[in-house]
C-alpha cells in the first residue's frame, strides 16, 4: 500500500529502474510518470490481509460468478430439452422464449455485477492525473509541417504550369462521373413511363378494352344485393392479381348509401364526379390522398371515412371531401355501373390520380 | 537427444519479448495501459449505445441466416396455425419461420428489436448529456457532428429493419415513406420510382432494403463509431470541476485495468438487460399483424418511438398542398392553364 497525495507538487528525479530495492509498484509508477501520468493516490481497500470485510467481498464476487454458472447451465438445459416447437394454445412451448431470456439475462447480469464488484471493491483505489495536451501543436512544429506541405505544391509546380492543373481538372472530373454513373444510372426509373401514377387496375386499356369488374378479394364479382343498405365492401379490379399488392393503388371502397344520403350525394356531385354514382352505390378510392394508407374506418351513421394512420376524415356524401386532419384532397371517385349480367363494373378508370400528391400531379 | 525443458512461467515474458523485438510495442502499449480516464456515471450513456450496437451486430448476423429478402408470394405452412394457407411474401413467411420454427429464433429477433430501441434511446440521452454540459464545443465539434450523423444513420437502420419482415405494419410504414418521398419537390416521383423500381411496392424493395440494412448502413455506423471513439480517445473526456481538476489535466483512473473492468462489467449488464427484455417482453408480434396488403391497416399503426416525432408532425401538419406549374414540365401532365403559385386547401 502506498499513499501519496503530494507527488504532483515535487518534480521527482529520474528513477533508476534497475535498482533492486524498488518494488514493482514503484517501477509501475515510474513508467506512468514517464507517460506523463502522475499516480497521486493509491490505496488498497484491505491493507490487512484476510479481514472479515475482505472475505465477505470475495464471497459476494464468487457468489455472482456461481449464479452466472447456474443460470448459464439452466439456459443450456432449457435450450436443448424444453419443448420449443410452437403449438397453439396454452402449453409449455410458450415459456421457451421467456425462460431463455430469464436465464441468459440473469447469467449475464451476474457476471456483470461480479466483475464490477471485483473492480470497485477489491482492487486498490487510485487517482491518477494526466496532462490533456489540448490546444495547438508547438509553434515550430506547425511551421515545419506547414512549410513541408507548401513545398509539396511547389514541387508539383502547379502554380508555374497553370495549363497542367486545368488539364488535370478537366480530365479528372469526367472520370469521377464515370465512377458514379453506373452506380446511380442503373437505379433510375422514370415515373412517367406508362403513366403509372395516373392509372389503376380499373383501366379498361389493360383489360383488352373491356370494362373492369369490381370483385372481392377472391376475385368473385359483386351484385348490388351483396352490399346491404348502409354497408360497405372493399373491392378490387377483376383482373389477374387485381387484389394483390401488384395493384396497390387499386383498392376501392364500395358503399351502399341510404336513400336520402344517396340523393344528397348525387345532388352535390362535383362536375368530375357526375354520373359516377350508380343508384345508391358509390365507389371511392381507399388510398388516402395524404400518405397512402387505406382509409378504412367507415362510420355508417355520419357517412365519414377515417384514415387510421394520421386521422384524416372524409365526408362520403360530399364527394369524399376531407373535413378533418392533414389530407387536402378528396378521395377520387370511381365511376361505376352494372353490366348486362348484373355485376358491378367500372365505366372507366379513376379520372384523377389516386393516392398521395406528387410533383407532376395536375 | 535430450528434450528441452519448458519453463512455463517464463512463456509470457518470452512471448512479449519476441513481439517487442519485431514491433517495438513497449512504449506505445504502456502509454495506452496508463492513459487516464475521468469517470462519471453519465459517460455510461454513450457506452449503452456502443454495447447495444455490438448486440445488434451479434443478433442481426444470426437473423440473416434465416431471413429471405424476397417479395415472391408463397403459401404459409409453418407452425403458426392461424396463418396456415395464407398467401404472403417470402420475407414475411421467413420472418414467421424465424419466430416459430427456428430454435431460439424468437428471442434473437426480440433481442435485436429491443437492442435497436435501446441503441436509439441511448444516443438521444447521450446527446442531451453532451448538449447540456457543453461538451460539443471546441475542440469537439467534429465529434458532435459525427454523433448527430450516427443518430440519423441509426434512424435509417431502424426504419429499414422495421420494413424487412413485411408484416402489415412494415408495409404501412413503407407506404407512408413512399408518400413522403413523393412529396419532394421536382424529383419526388423520380426518387420514389427509382427506389421501388417502379410503382409502390414493386418487387425489389426488400432486396434493396436488406443489403442497406445488413451491409451499407452497419458499415457506415461501424466506420463512424470507430472515428467517434478514436476522437474521444485522442481528445479525452470532458470532466466536471473537482479537487485537483483543471482545464488542462485529466483526473481519474488508468485505462487498464480499472477502466476496462468497469467497461466489461457494464457491457455484460447491458447485454443481460437486453436478454431479459428480449425474453420476457414481447415486441413486434408480426404474426398478429398479418401480411401486408395495400387495403388493410390496423387502428393502432404506430412506428417505433424514434420515428414518432415524424409521425406526429405528419398528423399535425396543416392541410396544405402548394402547387404550381413549371412550364408545363413533365410528359404525364394533362394540360392545365398555368396559374402561377397556387395555395390549395381542400380543393378537388
Amino acid at each position: 500500500m502506498t499513499t501519496d497525495t503530494h507527488a504532483h507538487d515535487v518534480e521527482p528525479e529520474e528513477v533508476d529502474i534497475d535498482d533492486p530495492r524498488l518494488s514493482r509498484f514503484e517501477i509501475v509508477r515510474e513508467g506512468a510518470r514517464r507517460d506523463g501520468v502522475e499516480i497521486v493516490h493509491y490505496e488498497d481497500p484491505f491493507p490487512v490481509k484476510g479481514t472479515k470485510a475482505e472475505r465477505r467481498t470475495v464471497r459476494t464476487v464468487s457468489l455472482f460468478f456461481l449464479i452466472t454458472g447456474i443460470a448459464g447451465t439452466a439456459f443450456m438445459v432449457i435450450y436443448i430439452w424444453w419443448p420449443w416447437q410452437y403449438e397453439l394454445g396454452a402449453n409449455n412451448s410458450k415459456l421457451y422464449t421467456p425462460l431463455l431470456g430469464l436465464t441468459l439475462g440473469v447469467s449475464l447480469l451476474a457476471v456483470g455485477f461480479g466483475i464490477l464488484t471485483w473492480g470497485k471493491k477489491l482492487m486498490p483505489r487510485e487517482i491518477a492525473i494526466q496532462d490533456r495536451h489540448d490546444g495547438p501543436s508547438a509553434r515550430d512544429q506547425r511551421k515545419l509541417t506547414g512549410e513541408t506541405m507548401a513545398y509539396i505544391v511547389d514541387e508539383l509546380g502547379i502554380k508555374r504550369r497553370k495549363t497542367l492543373g486545368l488539364a488535370a481538372l478537366a480530365g479528372l472530373a469526367p472520370i469521377g462521373l464515370v465512377a458514379a454513373a453506373p452506380l446511380i444510372g442503373g437505379l433510375i426509373k422514370s415515373p412517367t413511363k406508362d403513366r403509372i401514377f395516373f392509372r389503376t387496375g380499373f383501366d379498361p386499356a389493360a383489360n383488352g378494352g373491356r370494362l373492369v369488374r369490381l370483385t372481392r378479394e377472391d376475385g368473385t364479382p359483386i351484385r348490388p344485393e351483396d352490399v346491404s343498405v348502409g354497408g360497405q365492401m372493399t373491392v378490387f379490379p377483376g383482373i389477374p392479381d387485381g387484389a394483390t399488392n401488384k395493384h396497390a393503388d387499386s383498392p376501392t371502397l364500395l358503399i351502399h348509401l341510404r336513400e336520402d344520403d344517396a340523393e344528397r350525394t348525387r345532388a352535390d356531385a362535383k362536375p368530375i364526379n357526375q354520373g359516377a354514382q350508380w343508384e345508391n352505390f358509390v365507389a371511392y378510392s381507399k388510398i388516402c390522398t395524404h400518405a397512402g394508407c387505406p382509409a378504412s374506418l367507415y362510420e355508417q351513421q355520419t357517412n365519414r371515412l377515417l384514415c387510421p394512420c394520421h386521422q384524416s376524415q372524409f365526408l362520403i356524401t360530399d364527394n369524399a371531401r376531407p373535413i378533418f386532419g392533414p389530407a387536402t384532397r378528396s378521395l377520387p371517385q370511381l365511376p361505376i355501373t352494372v353490366d348486362e349480367e348484373g355485376f358491378f363494373v367500372a365505366t372507366s378508370d379513376y379520372k384523377v390520380a389516386v393516392g398521395p400528391a406528387f410533383w407532376e400531379r395536375p | 537427444m535430450k528434450r528441452r525443458k519448458v519453463d512455463v512461467s517464463a512463456v509470457p515474458a518470452k512471448a512479449a519479448g519476441g513481439l517487442d523485438d519485431r514491433f517495438q510495442a513497449a512504449t506505445p502499449l504502456r502509454n495506452i495501459l496508463n492513459k487516464v480516464f475521468p469517470d462519471h456515471w453519465s459517460f455510461l450513456l454513450g457506452e449503452i449505445a456502443l454495447f447495444s450496437f455490438i448486440i445488434l451486430l451479434l443478433t442481426g448476423t444470426f437473423l440473416t441466416f434465416f431471413y429471405e429478402p424476397s417479395l415472391a408470394v408463397v403459401t404459409y405452412d409453418g407452425s403458426y396455425a392461424p396463418l396456415r394457407g395464407v398467401h404472403m411474401t417470402s420475407a414475411y413467411a421467413s420472418s414467421l419461420h424465424l419466430s416459430f420454427d427456428v430454435r431460439g429464433g424468437l428471442i434473437m429477433r426480440q433481442m435485436h428489436h429491443w437492442a435497436a430501441l435501446t441503441f436509439m434511446a441511448a444516443i438521444v440521452v447521450h446527446m442531451f448529456r453532451i448538449f447540456f454540459t457543453g461538451a460539443f464545443r471546441k475542440p469537439r465539434e467534429t465529434n458532435w457532428i459525427i454523433g448527430s450523423l450516427l443518430f440519423w444513420i441509426g434512424f435509417l437502420a431502424g426504419f429499414t429493419g422495421y420494413s424487412l419482415p413485411d408484416d402489415a405494419l412494415s408495409g404501412t410504414g413503407l407506404r407512408i415513406a413512399s408518400a413522403i418521398m413523393l412529396s419532394i419537390p421536382v424529383i419526388g416521383s423520380w426518387v420514389t420510382t427509382s427506389l421501388f423500381d417502379g410503382e409502390f411496392p414493386g418487387t425489389v424493395i426488400m432486396g434493396r432494403f436488406y443489403i442497406a440494412h445488413v451491409l451499407l448502413i452497419p458499415g457506415a455506423l461501424l466506420a463512424l463509431i470507430s472515428v467517434h471513439l478514436g476522437l474521444v480517445f485522442k481528445q479525452k473526456h470532458t470532466q466536471w470541476p473537482g479537487p485537483g481538476r483543471t482545464e488542462h489535466n485529466v483526473v481519474g483512473e488508468r485505462f487498464v485495468p480499472r477502466y476496462t473492468i468497469k467497461q466489461g462489467g457494464f457491457f455484460m449488464i447491458v447485454f443481460g438487460v437486453i436478454a431479459l427484455m428480449g425474453g420476457l417482453f414481447q415486441i413486434n408480434p408480426i404474426w398478429l399483424f398479418g401480411p401486408y396488403e395495400a387495403y388493410t391497416v390496423s387502428a393502432a399503426s404506430q412506428p417505433d418511438w424514434y420515428v414518432m416525432f415524424l409521425d406526429g408532425s405528419t398528423r399535425l401538419f396543416p392541410a396544405w398542398e402548394i402547387r404550381f406549374d413549371l412550364w408545363g414540365w413533365g410528359t404525364a401532365i394533362p394540360s392545365r392553364p398555368s396559374s402561377g403559385p397556387r395555395w390549395c386547401c381542400r380543393a378537388s
